[in-house]
């Protein structure tokens, strides 16, 4: 069939070749070749070229024409059939289906969150180049660090520095007052960096000025109403006016950095002095990094690190802290920073990776029930396909038909899904807290993730049924042989244990969380936070004295309410973080090798009110006066001073922020933070800097309670916002997350099993149906139910202890770095293999069971007579 | 007896003329000789098909020949049945000409 004259155009005599569709191809062929060298002796190879083009693209619509007919009646036929074996099977297909559902949704929301997750700060423009410059383990930078940076170092083409510390409080404008949390001194280039967009205002200039703001567009809102709000004023706690410059677009939703007031840095460095530009002893600045584009980050790195530990041996001890510095690319904070000093909680990047895995799973588990089911309906479609083998169909044909099939299926699969996330999405965002308008669909990726879904499920779902169904021997089938095949079976076997392996593992998993999460609230705290009501306290201003003795008088107020039975106040309360950190050391230890502790300024009725337990020396008293260079530490503190035990340390003088102070009292370890968190190094003072007013309460008559501490609060504070809070529950919001997480995973274990049982009662239902007759034969021998059961249940459990072997280790190191997390956590003890083993095995085996004794109990005389 | 469409019919005639000569190239030059017009091998092809179908026509193979690329020729016969299909159409025609010249379409209704 070579063709031997090469000057006989190739793609038109292939086309031609290729697109006929009867018997007599020789000859067909022949004459073409005939005439077309007849044409190129006579009239020249142009014209013989050009014939035999027309010739071959006259023949393409006919051609496509009749083959789409017949494929169209074929695909017809295969409808039918399909649409027959739904009505039959109503359950089964039912099975099929809702698998395919539940897999697509699950799957489908979790993309969406995973990719909520992934988009963080995706909006800006420089994303890539903007690297966050930030201590060891600790998100802030001194206050020179920019600056010498950016001086040193061409590569940096700009930073923002910015500085959330002393920016909180209430801001006023005529009558409205709001408590402001979401304050930020910024450097002017910081709309030059990020993507925020303006409103109005000019992005270059809106912030050179001292003692201007930009405000968000709702903030504006709160504060002006309708009117314009440009140059008009906002005074912050009574003092400094700034005026407004600027509006900006709110923060969305998927940004680490949500502010909703912006004031110019030059504020802060009139109120605070020169200083703080080069002081490398404070830290509370945030210092971002704008990067020329195409700047090696690797080696950049290493030279800041360098630079860094230079600038050591340059600077005085005294004059700087550890300059220990590092790189951190925009785009990681969200998913990989957990510092110390973040601007918000941050997300784990584990976990999203985690989820969109165990997404994947599901999906898997879905499929890989469609296949298991599509071969246990094989015995049913055996005589189907032996008769369309027998009457002509090629396997090319029946493969076709078998994808056309599951085409239908997953075509109806996803209809289904896709309704069922568009209803369900905005709940699902609700539980998640991603914002509203956050709509996957509106996101062209979604419909490519989902057209992909479709097709690959078709393809993966549908291609190995097809290989099976179709290789089935005509004779065979309809002689009434069994078609046992011996190849498919262990990789229906390796899927099912698949299957069990995601079960048992998400079931693991499971459990260890809710047993974590319940470990964390019961344990001892060393801190009594019941009944406690917390309210958002003024920072002082004005002279202290005043302040303080406000801070009394509300206390006093507060406690003539009989409900109220204990007042204090301090700067913390538990379950914040206290990040306020201060250096300290012993009378001998050199200058400049100072430990760091937290610090918490508290009254004298704090420790009473709390129930800290002390364990040498005394609390505060109520002179204050007399006890600003007093000290009550705790047992981490006492360790990290090196004092072999508390009743040592009472009396004794340390250098905290280079100023003798007199240690007065030691008290237990209790935890500030949650169990996450190890217990601290930890100093209390009576420096009230800012405030949080605890208050001990009864239970009953609360709203009247709480409606007379804030009469008192108003008369008191005229002006602050009354924000108030129960300590308990903002303690546990600490583990949200963490429950958050085990109610994912709890959700994505239920529907694990429920899909593999799905899958299991198909498998096990093909299974006995195969050996119904070796049964019948077993009972007229007389073997009992019992060892019928054992019989059949003993694949399923040989499945099980593979799978068991298989997940449970993998899930236990899993996990087991998981808790490596928590400062406090359980130990993974025999439940971690034991529960989640006993309880698949007894839904696997209830599954497996309820065919099994069908068929056992049914009278041997039908299961051998069935042919 | 089935009847022939005009391309059949034309096709037959072509077979007919070239008595055992029929093949491919000589068919397609004839029918464009008959009729003027240029119809594609896709096309011929086709009708032969379904001539042989019906049992108008059998095919066999010729000696195979360098200048077609070493294909054989298949040559086509028109079998007693097709001779009938060929007598009839004829007949059919006749009839339905019956009467009409020339000189009808020039006195002209239309």
């Amino acid at each position: 069939m070579k063709n031997k004259s090469p000057r006989i155009p190739r793609i038109p005599y292939w086309l031609l070749q290729k697109m006929y569709t009867h018997d007599i191809e020789e000859g067909y062929m022949g004459d073409i070749k005939e005439e077309f060298d007849e044409i190129l002796k006579s009239r020249g190879r142009a014209k013989a070229v050009c014939w035999i083009w027309i010739h071959s693209l006259k023949a393409v619509p006919k051609t496509l024409l009749e083959y789409l007919n017949w494929g169209g009646i074929m695909f017809k036929n295969y409808l039918k059939i399909t649409l027959r074996i739904i009505k039959r099977r109503k359950g089964f297909s039912l099975i099929n289906i809702s698998g395919l559902v539940v897999g697509m949704v699950v799957c489908l929301l979790l993309l969406q969150y995973v990719t909520y997750e992934l988009s963080y700060e995706n909006f800006h423009e420089n994303i890539e180049n903007i690297y966050r410059l930030h201590l060891k383990d600790f998100a802030g930078s001194h206050g020179a660090a920019g600056k010498a940076v950016k001086e040193t170092f061409p590569e940096v083409m700009d930073y923002v520095k910015f500085n959330k510390s002393f920016s909180g409080g209430i801001y006023s404008y005529q009558d409205r007052k709001f408590q402001e949390t979401k304050a930020f001194f910024v450097r002017e280039s910081f709309f030059k960096m990020f993507s925020f967009p303006l409103l109005k205002g000019d992005p270059e200039t809106s912030l050179s000025r001292a003692n201007t703001a930009v405000l968000t567009k709702s903030t504006a809102e709160r504060y002006f109403g309708n009117e314009d709000p440009i140059g008009k004023l906002i005074r912050y706690q009574g003092g400094n006016s700034y005026e407004i410059t600027g509006i900006v677009e709110d923060v969305p939703g998927n940004s680490h950095l949500h502010f909703d007031i912006l004031i110019s840095y030059k504020t802060l460095i009139k109120i605070r002095g020169d200083w703080i530009e080069s002081t490398w002893i404070s830290c509370p600045y945030y210092t971002y990094l704008y990067l020329k584009p195409g700047t090696d980050i690797k080696a950049f790195a290493i030279k800041i690190k360098d630079f860094f530990q230079q600038k050591e041996e340059e600077i005085a001890k005294d004059k700087r802290e550890d300059l220990n510095y590092e790189l951190q690319p925009l785009r990681d904070i969200h998913l990989f920073s957990n510092l110390d000093f973040e601007i918000e909680n941050n997300g784990d990047g584990r976990l999203v990776y985690f989820l969109a895995i165990v997404a994947l799973s599901i999906l898997a588990i879905a499929w890989i029930n469609y296949i298991n089911l599509s071969i246990a309906k094989s015995l049913e479609r055996a005589k189907e396909i032996g008769i369309r083998k027998v009457i002509g169909a090629l396997r090319g044909q029946l493969i076709k038909q078998f994808l056309s099939e599951s085409f239908l299926f997953n075509l109806s699969a996803t209809v289904f899904a896709t309704f069922m996330v568009i209803i369900s999405l905005s709940y699902f965002n609700q539980l998640t807290g991603i914002p509203e308008s956050f709509l996957f669909w509106h996101d062209f990726r979604f419909w490519l993730v989902l057209i992909m879904m479709f097709f690959s499920g078709t393809l993966l779902s549908g291609l190995y049924p097809a290989y099976v169904l179709s290789s089935f021997r005509p004779t065979d089938v309809l002689k009434g042989k069994s078609t046992k095949s011996g190849k498919g079976r262990v990789l229906r076997k390796c899927l099912v244990v698949f299957q069990f392996c995601i079960s048992l593992a998400l079931i693991a998993g499971t459990l260890t969380v809710y047993k974590q999460i319940s470990f964390m609230r019961a344990q001892n705290l060393g801190v009594n936070i019941d009944q406690t009501l917390v309210i958002r306290g003024p920072q002082s201003s004005g002279s202290y004295g005043g302040f303080l003795s406000s801070l009394e008088n509300f206390k006093t107020e507060a406690k003539r309410i009989p409900e109220v039975h204990h007042a204090a106040v301090s700067t913390f309360v538990p379950g914040e973080d206290a990040w306020v950190r201060s250096g300290a050391r012993r009378r001998y230890v050199p200058k400049g090798d100072e430990k760091e502790f937290r610090v918490i300024g508290i009254d004298h009725d704090f420790i009473d009110l709390y129930q800290l337990e002390i364990i040498a020396g005394g609390n505060f008293s109520e002179n204050i006066a007399a006890e600003y260079s007093s000290l009550i530490i705790n047992e981490s503190a006492l360790a990290l001073l090196e004092f072999k035990n508390p009743e040592d340390a009472v009396g004794e003088e340390i250098f905290y922020r280079d100023k003798p102070n007199r240690i007065i009292g030691v008290i237990k370890n209790f935890h500030q933070e949650s169990l996450k968190e190890n217990y601290e190094p930890l100093f209390l003072n009576r420096l009230l800097w800012g405030t949080n007013f605890s208050l001990k309460v009864s239970v009953n008559n609360l709203k009247k309670t709480i409606s007379s501490i804030q009469a008192s609060w108003n008369s008191l504070f005229p002006g602050y916002p009354f924000e108030y809070f129960f300590l308990d529950d903002h303690f546990d919001r600490q583990y949200k997350t963490d429950r958050q997480f085990g109610k994912t995973l709890s959700l994505f274990a239920f529907l694990a099993i429920f899909i593999g049982c799905l899958g299991l009662l198909g498998l096990s239902s093909y299974e006995t149906v195969l050996r119904t007759k070796e049964i019948g034969i077993r009972k007229v021998l007389g073997a009992p139910l019992p060892s019928l059961l054992t019989l059949l249940l003993k694949d399923i459990t040989v499945m099980m202890f593979c799978s068991i072997i298989i997940a449970l280790p993998i899930s236990y190191f899993y996990f087991h770095r998981w808790l490596g997390n928590y400062a406090f956590r359980i130990d993974i003890g025999w439940w971690f293999f034991f529960i989640p083993t006993i309880l698949v095995l007894g839904i696997a085996s209830a599954a497996v069971s309820y065919n099994t004794i069908k068929v056992s109990l049914a009278n041997p005389v039908d299961n051998l007579r069935y042919e | 007896m089935k009847e022939l469409t005009k391309l059949e019919e034309i096709v037959m005639i072509a077979i007919w003329d070239l008595e055992d000569k029929a093949y491919g190239v000589k068919i397609k030059n004839r029918v464009k000789e008959i009729i003027g017009k240029e119809y594609f091998y896709n096309t011929l092809y086709t009708t032969f098909h379904q001539l042989v179908q019906k049992e108008y026509i059998t095919k066999h193979f010729g000696e195979p020949t360098a200048v077609r690329g070493g294909k054989r020729k298949v040559f086509f016969q028109i079998t007693k049945n097709g001779k009938a299909a060929l007598e009839n159409a004829y007949d059919r025609q006749k009839k339905v000409w019956m009467g009409i010249t020339k000189e009808s379409f020039k006195k002209g209704r239309g």
